[in-house]
């Protein structure tokens, strides 16, 4: 009996020594230490009074912000103190946010960006699920959407989403506002009149191989699987209608070349020079290492097609693929011909003469692939082709891939992972399979892009920005999207000559040539009006120009009228006129305190980074240019010129300076 | 053998298939052969990735693409823009100078005025980028 108390007894004094040990823990946690650190700092450094009773009042114990619309509650700041004490003499956890006005924390919080766990106060549970900070601009996309006001200063996420536009991602996924895929690739029928079999075998296997910079992705065909697709893509022919348009007397016109002497066809193909520069060709294709990427390269195009498809498709590219980003020029029968000898003479020195040791040849190889597909047009569907380029009789599927919406608000347990070894965190799951898309699984069907790391790094900042779960009060998309894309005459004009190929409009086209949401607040009439009968070079330093499409009197006018009308900012117009002040100070302004002549020049003197100012009265509303020398980035996402903040008795002096140099009554 | 040893033997095995398992899970990322994958931590760094935008965007026609002072503006204004490349200038300057400058103007700092002001236009952090590129990308200092 006397045995049992003694071991009643020591086993009573080890649970007192263990919930000693476990009470004294629990009364020091780490965050006490870094609190009392704090609060010594704020009373050492109090320079007035109330600063030292703000610095009295300091509490130590658990903080906590809640932000009831978010469903959050953060205890950062329970380690984190100094977060917005900035100057003091820190080390981690107590170093200071970077400012990032117009965010304050009492609205976002700290897990809204960052994420981790918010009601944890202890290493590692708390950093456990936290965003990596060379991904974090991907939070700046959870409110201002895809491009939505203020993502200038995200650079990384801006560049990431530019190469998701590039590569279409949208023809199989679906991101926010997306109901269904509008995006058309180049269209298949009449295909065997376009390219020859060899083409497009190489192209199947191995785009890249063609185009370094082809926006057509691997699928990882297998041989037999590229045959059966070659030859299924190689029977779609143009409805007789629409060839007899395309074609026309394609046939006939080509008799001239036979007819020339060799030095009028030298002549010939020296104006076909002359006209690829004057359409400004470069500004969408590359051609020797030079140009734009917005349409196919033209190096070596005489490997890809042949002289009368090339003839048919400049003269009207819109009746072959009614969604061609390129436009329809006015140009006669022998400069088109010039065009196209050109193209066919240049990329003949450019061509490659080794022979192809992967030639795949018509019919099935019996050895492999025994459990693939050997019918083109299941291929043409089960692969997704048909989300890209549409076939009459088949239908995209916007199942076909899962949504990108939403992405980032996944649960990390129910996402598949297969054999792999890869970090279980939604942002190793992405970059991987940005890399590597069959990693997780053979039988996935995401094609391979050859993403580069820096590629890589970029889209997995946008993708993991995709997220649905922000309460409308905090999202600011679509600010910069409130203008509809034109209909009727106007919209006529724009299909015709395709602008938004390399203009945008309510977030909608090409990031080449400016952005027209608020032209009409930007430009005056009458100068635009001239501008689109005879274009001149804004920026002289810039590759891509705006191509002169020789257009109708009536069509100048009634865009300029629309633009003038329609295309305006309520920002820019309701600002209070500016009464002009000294052009003498204004002078001085512009040449010394704001230095404008780095990038701007005058009667030729001066930089060329910004439009020479020497004509800019007459381009440009008065309206426009002083919001312009406040701040450019509302109005023009990505400007190059600095935000100069410039008062407003300075700027009517500065402009009342750019009024004077109205020199001539040039357009 | 004895009772007790013949009863270790399953627990040898299930012992052995729990390391091993173990190792299993311990190895990196498997690549194919001829293609690296690498994780969100492999990947280059970001604050350069930033920092190179926003040059191309703001110092490369005055400073030039590679940093060599020779960008196309370069010619049209009266005092040369800087040479990065040049690593005995960068070497004289502390981290310090080099983000006043960007974040002043030359003007403020005794040099050219013909380098605007960006303190309206980039955050600390991205000027903290951007002298990090400047140095380890164009002046290639370690």
């Amino acid at each position: 009996m006397e045995k049992l108390v003694r071991y009643f007894f020591l086993l009573s004094i080890i649970l007192l020594v263990v919930t000693g040990i476990i009470m004294f823990r629990e009364g020091r946690p780490e965050w006490k230490a870094y609190q009392e650190r704090y609060r010594e700092y704020l009373l050492k450094n109090a320079a007035t009074p109330a600063e030292k009773s703000q610095a009295d009042r300091y509490a130590i114990g658990v903080k906590q912000v809640w932000l009831p619309e978010l469903n959050r509650a953060d205890r950062c700041t329970t380690c984190h103190a100094g977060i917005d004490t900035p100057n003091g003499p820190w080390q981690p956890p107590l170093t200071p946010h970077p400012d990032i006005s117009p965010h304050s924390f009492e609205k976002f919080g700290c897990t809204a960006c960052h994420e981790g766990k918010g009601l944890a106060t202890r290493l590692p549970d708390a950093h456990e699920t936290l965003t990596p900070n060379r991904l974090l601009e991907a939070s700046c996309g959870k409110c201002h959407g895809l491009e939505g006001p203020g993502l200038q200063e995200a650079p990384t996420y801006t560049s990431g989403y530019e190469i998701m536009d590039r590569k279409a991602c949208r023809g199989c996924h679906l991101l926010e506002g997306d109901s269904k895929s509008d995006f058309h690739g180049p269209s298949l029928l009449g295909i065997s009149s376009k390219v020859n079999r060899e083409w497009l075998t190489g192209w199947l296997q191995e785009p890249k191989k063609y185009l370094a910079g082809a926006r057509m992705a691997n699928f990882l065909l297998n041989k037999n699987e590229i045959a059966a697709l070659a030859d299924f893509l190689l029977k779609q022919d143009l409805e007789a209608d629409n060839a007899g348009l395309f074609y026309g007397d394609i046939g006939e016109e080509e008799k001239i070349l036979d007819v020339l002497s060799d030095d009028e066809f030298d002549e010939l193909v020296e104006q076909g020079k002359v006209t690829f520069g004057r359409l400004r060709c470069l500004s969408c294709h590359t051609l020797n290492g030079k140009g734009g990427t917005t349409g196919p390269e033209l190096t070596g195009i005489s490997r890809k097609t042949n002289r009368t498809w090339l003839s048919a498709w400049v003269r009207s590219p819109a009746t072959y693929n009614p969604y061609t980003l390129m436009p329809t020029f006015n140009m006669t029968t022998i400069e088109r011909l010039g065009l196209v000898e050109y193209l066919l003479s240049e990329s003949e020195f450019s061509m490659l003469d080794e022979e192809d040791p992967d030639l795949i040849l018509p019919g099935a190889d019996e050895d492999e692939g025994a459990d693939g597909l050997y019918n083109g047009h299941d291929i043409f569907q089960a692969k997704g082709c048909v989300n890209c380029h549409r076939l009459p009789g088949l239908k995209p599927n916007p199942e076909f891939a899962p949504p990108l919406k939403g992405l980032a608000d996944k649960q990390i347990e129910k996402i598949d992972f297969g054999k792999t070894t890869v970090p279980r965190t939604l942002s190793d799951y992405i970059a991987v399979k940005l890399q590597s898309p069959r990693i997780y699984g053979d039988r996935l069907k995401m094609p391979d892009f050859g993403f580069s790391p820096e590629e890589t790094g970029r889209l997995t900042t946008v993708l993991l920005g995709r997220s649905e779960s922000i309460p409308s009060s905090y999202t600011v998309k679509g600010q910069a999207t409130d203008i509809p894309v034109p209909a009727g005459e106007v919209g006529d004009i724009f299909v015709r000559y395709k602008c938004l190929s390399c203009h945008r409009l309510s977030g909608r086209g090409g990031r080449v040539a400016p952005d027209l949401s608020y032209e009409g607040s930007k430009v005056k009439r009458e100068w635009l009006k001239n501008y689109l009968e005879k274009p001149y070079a804004i920026r002289p330093y810039l590759v891509e120009r705006m191509p002169r499409f020789n257009m109708t009197a009536v069509e100048t006018g009634t865009l300029a009228q629309y633009f003038d009308l329609v295309l305006r900012s309520r920002d820019v117009d309701s600002a209070p006129d500016l009464q002009l002040g000294d052009p003498e100070v204004g002078h001085r302004l512009y040449s010394d305190k704001y230095v404008c002549q780095s990038c701007h020049s005058i009667d030729g003197n001066g930089g060329y980074y910004g439009p020479a100012l020497e004509n800019v009265a007459n381009r440009l509303k008065t309206a426009w240019l002083s919001t312009r020398l406040v701040n450019p980035h509302p109005y023009e996402p990505g400007a190059r010129e600095p935000v100069m903040a410039i008062p407003e008795d300075e700027r009517a002096d500065i402009l009342a300076y750019i009024k004077t140099l109205k020199t001539e009554s040039k357009p | 053998m004895t009772a007790w040893k013949t009863s270790l033997i399953p627990a040898a095995v299930s012992l052995a298939i729990l390391l091993g398992s173990l190792y299993g899970f311990a190895g990196e990322v498997q690549n194919t052969p001829d293609k690296k994958v690498l994780t969100v931590r492999e990947l280059p760094d970001f604050r350069i990735t930033k920092a190179e935008v926003l040059y191309g965007r703001y110092c490369a026609f005055c400073h030039g693409d590679t940093g060599g002072g020779d960008g196309l503006n370069a010619y049209s204004i009266p005092v040369k823009p800087r040479n990065f490349n040049d690593r005995t200038v960068l070497i004289q300057r502390t981290d310090e100078e080099l983000a006043k400058v960007i974040l002043s103007g030359g003007d403020s700092q005794g040099l050219s005025k013909y380098m605007p002001a960006f303190d309206k236009t980039l955050s600390i952090d991205q000027i903290e980028y951007l002298v990090d590129f400047i140095r380890k990308k164009l002046g290639n200092e370690e």
